[in-house]
């Protein structure tokens, strides 16, 4: 099969996704890519079901056959990026790199979905498993709202396949993932007149300051986990000593042992100035997806049949989650990283690279037909 | 000369400045303000002389008779509140208080010159030397574009009022800590925190380090105050953040802690490894001491105030006023001559009635006598 003549119609439909904004917050242009995905898995012969979401984009189920041990691709809708940024960061194809909002995160990855589909329905070599396709709305928010339905379907298959972008240039599959969490810290003071009444005030930012150095410290590279705060704010005014503060923040971990650890550091945290208060919040949002015996095992099949086809890849990990980390926890096998090799991820340069795109398509057709 | 009689008057007057909203940044509504003032003083005789604003409500001067070594009166147009506070904070009276955006500053103080000089030309006590007041602009946010003009005007007079409320109890304001302001800018590197997180140079993190030693320059025996009051930094959870910044607010009761806490500050060094500091500050206003200078014009006032009956007390306050630029130019200057009352810039803002007529009496008796 020559996945590099598909090129054409592989570029039209991903530019028309493309150009089809979709960030996570906005339910209806997220519903307007999920027409275009609908309108092609039901052009290929796909069983279609909308599961209606309220506040996100609908999911879509697409199923061909029936039964048992089907395999199971996976995608999201969402992007990060607003609606208008294409002024600024067109679809647009150069020296052997594609870029665009959402191009390589992840619309490519369901364009080699749907086209291996396609490519082994020309050929007549369409598995006798079934194949689901789902389709999320709401991954780059943390699919709080989809891992339901994710969890649900990844249990009746015998294989799931995600086809998030590979992390680095050297194109490894992800067979581990760092677990995430979100946490915040507020911090409330006295308001005083910074002239007229210092010594009445409470300085909130101080007293977050204080939290924000020790949180810092959590951080343990060896073990990979990692603690950054990303934003804060507090305060109304120069002249007002700040009755209020507060600061966000992101974990990642290997374990769950790790999270819990950091999750009660957190939860510990006492005022060091006497009479602040301090609100703090922690969750998990995805746990870590281990390079476990299972998944040993799926990528040990996976490798023998990609050499069989001809294509070589590449087990590796990432600090970054993604829904894969879901169905792993379930102990079903997984693969994810099935997407295009890039750069720039959530950034106005992000791009994948070409040929990524047919060597993929070419895996995925020979993983679809062979496992 | 009888105030308490003045006393509907004054308020009726003070409603109308006070539903004149006239936030700093507003020019228009400075212009409003300062149409009602210029009015007024031309219908009590005054010569009026303009200085024109770009940004600002024009400066409004109004001169009685000619000539220097004057009696200088200094007010200011401008409030805190942004147009439309009236809606939730309507202009009223309840008991003996006066409330609603910039009646105690200090829009109270104006009413009260005004006043005062009316009285005095219809008594015909106005004195031989030339009586003057400058109305300014931008008082509230730093008098940047006022400065200037304050000093020079200053420099002319033998004596500065500044009507800038009172303390609460009455007591003059004989006076000011210096004001001053600093930011700092923290510079990290950015970095995805999932996948490179040891790349990144977490600015906030750098802050928070020079937040902690900035706060413990605080030193309430010397009265110097410093105060972090605003932070920003940072954008999304997951992305190790390249900037923070934050704003610092202080105060000095002597004039050479300037030095000592700008240095202090300029010498900080950042904490982490791969990220810088940038300081921007200036002294805003110099402090206002309690000096020999201000104890002899303190007696004075005193002594003209004791002949009509009025009892004066001393005081001083933690914020700074024009009265702050004066002091340095060797000029007899008294501050707090505006009314009594509570609650500036915040909505509790209001004034004790009888204040404005007791007030506008120790004023009248000031220009008359000094």
């Amino acid at each position: 099969m020559n996945f590099a003549a598909r090129k054409p119609a592989m570029m039209k439909l991903l530019q028309e996704m493309v150009e089809v904004g979709s960030p996570t917050y906005d339910r209806d242009a997220v519903n307007r890519m999920g027409a275009i995905v609908a309108r092609e898995a039901a052009r290929l012969g796909a069983n279609l079901e909308t599961v209606p979401m309220q506040e996100v984009g609908d999911n879509i189920i697409a199923r061909w056959g029936e039964g048992d041990g089907g395999i199971l691709l996976t995608a999201h809708l969402d992007t990060v990026f607003p609606l208008g940024v294409l002024s600024t960061m067109p679809f647009y194809e150069k020296y052997g790199k594609v870029f665009g909002p959402g191009a390589l995160d992840m619309k490519s990855g369901i364009v080699i979905m749907l086209h291996a589909i396609e490519a082994l329905q020309e050929q007549g070599r369409m598995p006798k498993r079934p194949i689901t396709m789902l389709f999320n709305s709401d991954e780059e928010m943390g699919s709080y709202k989809s891992r339901g339905l994710i969890e649900t379907i990844a249990k009746d298959h015998a294989l799931t396949l995600v086809f998030e972008p590979c992390e680095y240039l050297e194109g490894a599959l992800h067979t581990w993932r760092k677990g995430t969490g979100k946490f915040s810290i507020k911090a409330q003071g006295k308001a005083a007149h910074s002239g007229g009444a210092h010594e009445k005030g409470l300085n909130a930012i101080e007293e977050l300051s204080y939290q924000v150095v020790k949180v810092q410290q959590l951080t343990d590279y060896e073990k990979g986990t990692t603690i950054n705060i990303g934003s804060m704010s507090g305060g109304r005014a120069i002249n007002i000593v700040p009755a209020f503060a507060e600061a966000d923040g992101d974990i990642r971990f290997k374990s769950i042992e790790e999270y819990k650890r950091v999750e009660d550091a957190i939860k510990k945290l006492t005022p060091v100035l006497p009479d602040a208060l301090l609100e703090t919040k922690c969750n998990l949002n995805r746990p870590p997806m281990p390079f476990d015996s299972t998944m040993e095992e799926t990528f040990d099949k996976a490798y023998k049949i990609a050499s069989a086809a001809g294509v070589k890849i590449k087990a590796g990990g990432s600090g970054s989650a993604s829904d894969a980390n879901f169905v792993s926890q379930l102990g079903v096998p997984v693969l994810d990283g099935l997407g295009t090799v890039g750069e720039g991820f959530h950034s106005e340069d992000e791009y994948f690279l070409l040929d990524s795109l047919f060597e993929r398509t070419k895996l995925t057709a020979a993983l679809l037909r062979d496992w | 000369m009888n105030f308490k009689k003045q006393l509907p008057a004054m308020i009726s007057f003070l409603q109308q400045l006070v539903e004149t909203e006239s936030p700093t940044n507003d020019k228009k509504a400075v212009d409003r303000v300062g149409a009602i003032l210029a009015e007024a003083s031309q219908n009590l005789g005054a010569k009026l002389t303009f200085h024109p604003q770009e940004k600002h409500g024009d400066h409004i001067v109004a001169k009685w008779g000619e000539g220097e070594n004057g009696i200088l009166l200094l007010g200011h147009m401008d409030t805190v509140f942004p147009v439309g506070t009236l809606e939730t904070m309507p202009f009223y009276e309840k008991d003996d208080k006066v409330f609603g955006p910039g009646v105690f500053d200090m829009k109270g103080g104006l009413v009260i010159t005004l006043n005062a000089i009316g009285a005095l030309r219809e008594a015909g006590e106005m004195p031989d030397c030339p009586v003057t007041i400058l109305f300014t602009s931008d008082e509230e946010t730093g008098s940047a574009v006022s400065r200037t003009l304050i000093e020079e005007m200053a420099r002319q007079a033998k004596l500065v009022l500044v009507l800038e409320p009172a303390l609460h109890d009455g007591s003059l304001k004989t006076w000011r800590k210096g004001v001053g302001n600093f930011i700092l800018r923290a510079h990290g590197h950015a970095s995805h925190a999932g996948g490179a997180h040891a790349k990144g140079r977490n600015a906030i993190e750098e802050m928070a380090h020079q937040i902690l030693k900035i706060q413990k320059l605080t030193d309430y025996k010397k009265g110097t105050t410093l105060s972090i009051g605003t932070i920003k930094g940072g954008t999304a959870s997951n992305v190790i953040p390249d900037f923070a910044e934050i704003d610092i607010d202080l105060r000095i009761t002597g004039a050479d802690e300037y030095e000592r806490i700008a240095t202090a500050i300029n010498d900080l060094r950042p904490v982490l490894d791969g990220t810088s500091l940038e300081v921007t500050g200036e002294l805003n206003r110099p402090p206002m001491p309690f000096d020999a200078a201000m104890e002899a014009t303190f007696s004075k006032t005193k002594a003209i105030a004791e002949k009509v009956g009025i009892t004066i007390k001393a005081g001083g306050s933690g914020g700074g006023s024009d009265g702050n630029f004066i002091a340095p130019l060797g000029i007899s200057v008294l501050d707090g001559l505006g009314a009594s009352g509570e609650g500036a810039h915040s909505s509790r803002e209001y004034i004790h009635k009888e204040s404005l007529a007791e007030k506008a009496q120790l004023v009248a008796a000031l220009i008359r006598d000094w």
